[in-house]
């Protein structure tokens, strides 16, 4: 080799560097652009856009211009939409694949903002939860109807099990009595006892000498093995029959009992439950915190992933099949760990309705066991129109995620309700029209497990109640007292676990509620109880009768084949007594 | 494409070193074989650029050899994984995981890891067998080459016009 080193190739080499050094200026900032919207739409389902990404080098950082991401059930509603996010980056850690950001700015957020077009992409990402998987437990509270139902119709309307009972019964007896009696007819009868009276009395006449003598004999204990054969006949029918009016009998007595099971269920069926009465404010609240929940659920369940990475990452190790061309990273021992992504503090600015709320939220990861601590946030919002004061703050700890502890305190005072729908059945519409309200709310997560507590006070409350049926004198006396007050307590307990999540609401509502109508609604039941029941027994009476008659009427069968037990018994025992032939004893 | 080949050709039938043409396809299977955008290929780069190597050869070394990267990458992952894992060598892989240097060249993956060191196993016996290549090539094959009806056929077409062209002008040596 002539000459080993070409000088001009490293001014080559350079211009090549050069080439790329600008190419990155020119065009990262679409790069970062197009990769955001892209991932960001992968990962929720729906469009998400962004006017514009700026990357500065010297300090390290990035500047977002107006985020918008859809709300994946709602495509023409921004779930969040962000005005300008700033962020400075640990430029050292970019070098080592690790994204630190020291401090982070999310200016002029607003949620559930309208779109002019719809964000809905074509295939639409299933990672949302099903509600009918994951839902609160419902428990079997009804509301009442407060319309007392007519005792004729309820008689009209429903069969009575005893009378059905009766009647099949009745039926069973009469077949039985058939055959009972054509087995009577198969068994001998009188003319079988004359006939074997008239072949002794034959035997005895008919006495000459020795050899009739022994004639007789045999003849007799002829007679005497066909009398056995008869009584034994008898006797199985007889133990047959008993068995049979056994199984009869018990069936009669269930049958008394018939009429009490049944006054028991149309009682239960159409008399209003105490317990609905005494729970009002859970029928009011109930289904619409329910409600609450499943979106608070939909949204964390959402979130989750993002906070329990690490736990996936280790969880899919086991059967990693690497992508062609891209392999696997290999980790190891960190002398001083730091997760992937991280943020140590984003200050937050959400506008809503009511003013501006202003936040923080410290270290942002999905590594918390790495980082080794856990993420925190403070919101507070003072003098906001129609709130005077708000404060969320909380700490998200998935440093063990098998031992997650998400704990989460929201206090509100003095907000100016208006118009809040608090209860939309058709029978008992409750608004509250105008109040002042004072909330506070811890939620615990820990593990699977939850618990909370509501606590609300509703000062200077105005309720309007629609009732529609005036002439109905409980849902009168509800709306009445409904009407009448101006300040109440509400209470709320939930607990269990994210599949099976229990509410409990308790308000001084309840004692208002059941105070106006409580008595009335006792009274009331009371009544249509003791009418119930009689009518019940009165229907049931007469059929009930006939059938003890019938009933009775299947003795005469037994004492028919006692009956005729007894005159063969008779019979044998003639026959087996001293018999005068001639003056010699029979040898029988 | 048509002028890199005839270039090449033309460079392979003349006297240039073999040496400078082994080197350039040594060169050309790391940037072939491992991730284009890694550390070690800026630093491949400069040295093709810097030594007196082919660059024809070297630019169609590192097509080729990506093309035969991707029919081998499972070989890649495999050996990867392997290094990376052996617990022999746990300590001085927690030492480069440690170094910046070394976790922006991302050598923790097992497609780098495994590429990096077949190339770098393979690129003393691949100069050898090039270098023994051409020359047999050169003394045996050439003259036979030049006189063949494939060769004349390619005469005829643009590609020699190509060819000629650049012999004519000279070219790279």
């Amino acid at each position: 080799m002539k000459k080993w080193i070409r000088w001009q190739g490293f001014s080559l080499f350079l211009l090549t560097i050069i080439i790329l050094c600008l190419f990155w200026f020119m065009f990262i900032d679409g790069f970062i652009k197009r990769i955001i919207e892209k991932n960001g739409t992968k990962i929720v389902g729906a469009k998400v856009e962004l006017d514009n990404a700026e990357i500065s080098v010297f300090p390290m950082g990035l500047k977002l211009e107006h985020l918008r991401v859809t709300n994946p059930d709602e495509p023409m509603k921004n779930a969040i939409e962000i005005e300008r996010i700033s962020m400075s980056v640990d430029t050292m850690n970019i070098l080592r694949r690790k994204m630190i950001i020291d401090d982070m700015t999310l200016g002029g957020i607003r949620l559930n903002t309208p779109r002019k077009v719809s964000g809905a992409i074509s295939k639409k990402k299933a990672t949302v939860p099903d509600k009918s998987q994951k839902s609160v437990s419902k428990k079997s509270l009804h509301f009442p109807s407060f319309n007392f139902p007519d005792l004729k119709e309820i008689l009209e309307k429903e069969d009575l099990e005893s009378i059905k009972l009766i009647e099949l019964l009745q039926t069973d007896i009469s077949n039985e009595e058939e055959q009972w009696k054509k087995k009577l007819g198969d068994l001998p009868d009188k003319d079988k006892v004359s006939e074997y009276k008239k072949r002794i009395e034959k035997i005895k006449t008919e006495k000459k000498g020795l050899g009739s003598f022994m004639g007789a004999a045999k003849d007799i204990e002829k007679i005497q093995k066909e009398i056995k054969s008869d009584l034994k006949k008898i006797k199985g029918v007889q133990e047959d029959y008993k068995k049979t009016i056994e199984s009869l009998k018990n069936r009669f007595s269930q049958i008394e009992m018939a009429p009490q099971n049944d006054f028991n269920r149309l009682k239960q069926k159409y008399t209003p439950s105490i317990e609905n009465i005494e729970n009002f404010t859970q029928l009011f609240l109930g289904e619409k915190m329910r409600q609450w929940i499943d979106t608070i659920m939909i949204w964390y369940e959402r979130v989750k992933p993002v906070l329990n990475r690490s736990k996936e990452k280790k969880d899919r190790k086991e059967d990693v099949r690497p992508v062609r061309g891209k392999g696997i990273d290999v980790h190891f021992k960190e002398n001083e760990p730091l997760p992937d992504f991280l943020i140590r503090q984003a200050k937050v600015s959400l506008i809503i309705q009511a003013g501006d709320i202003e936040g923080t939220m410290k270290n942002i990861t999905s590594d918390q066991d790495i980082l080794r601590v856990p993420l925190t946030f403070l919101f507070l919002g003072e003098k906001l129109q129609d709130i005077r004061s708000i404060k969320i703050d909380g700490i998200l700890n998935h440093i063990s995620p098998e031992k997650s502890d998400d704990q989460v305190t929201f206090n509100i005072k003095g907000y100016q309700v208006k118009d809040v729908v608090l209860s939309d059945k058709n029978r008992l519409p409750v608004t509250l029209k105008k109040g002042l309200v004072d909330l506070e709310l811890k939620t615990r997560l820990f593990g699977k497990e939850i618990s909370s507590q509501m606590k609300t006070q509703v000062k200077s409350a105005e309720l309007f109640v629609g009732v529609q049926d005036e002439k109905n004198q409980i849902a009168s006396a509800m709306g009445s007292a409904l009407s009448d007050i101006s300040g109440f307590t509400l209470n709320a307990q939930i607990s269990g676990t994210l599949d099976k999540i229990d509410i409990k609401i308790r308000s001084d509502l309840d004692n208002i509620l059941n105070n106006a109508v409580g008595k009335l609604v006792k009274d009331k039941a009371l009544k249509l109880e003791g009418e119930l029941k009689t009518e019940i027994f009165a229907k049931v009476d007469k059929p009930l009768k006939i059938l003890k008659e019938s009933m009775e009427g299947l003795n005469n069968i037994d004492e028919k084949l006692t009956s005729r037990s007894n005159i063969l018994n008779n019979v044998l025992e003639d026959t087996l007594k001293k018999t005068d032939l001639g003056g010699l004893k029979l040898p029988f | 494409m048509l002028r890199l080949i005839a270039k090449f050709l033309k460079i392979l039938n003349s006297e240039t070193e073999t040496s400078q043409i082994s080197l350039a396809f040594c060169f050309s299977m790391i940037m072939g074989f491992t991730p284009i955008l890694s550390l070690h290929n800026l630093f491949i780069l400069l040295l093709a650029l810097i030594l007196n190597v082919n660059l024809s050869a070297f630019i169609l070394g590192t097509i080729f050899f990506s093309g035969i990267a991707y029919l081998i990458d499972p070989l890649f992952h495999w050996i990867g994984v392997k290094v990376l894992t052996a617990s022999s060598l746990k300590g001085i892989w927690t030492i480069f995981y440690n170094s910046t240097l070394c976790r922006l060249e991302r050598f923790n993956n097992s497609i780098l890891m495994g590429s990096l060191i077949l190339s770098l196993l393979l690129f003393v016996p691949l100069y050898l067998f090039i270098n023994y290549l051409i020359k047999k090539y050169r003394e045996k094959l050439l003259s036979w080459v030049r006189k063949t009806r494939l060769m004349q056929i390619l005469k005829a077409n643009k590609f020699f016009k190509i060819y000629s062209s650049i012999s004519e002008f000279g070219g790279e040596k």
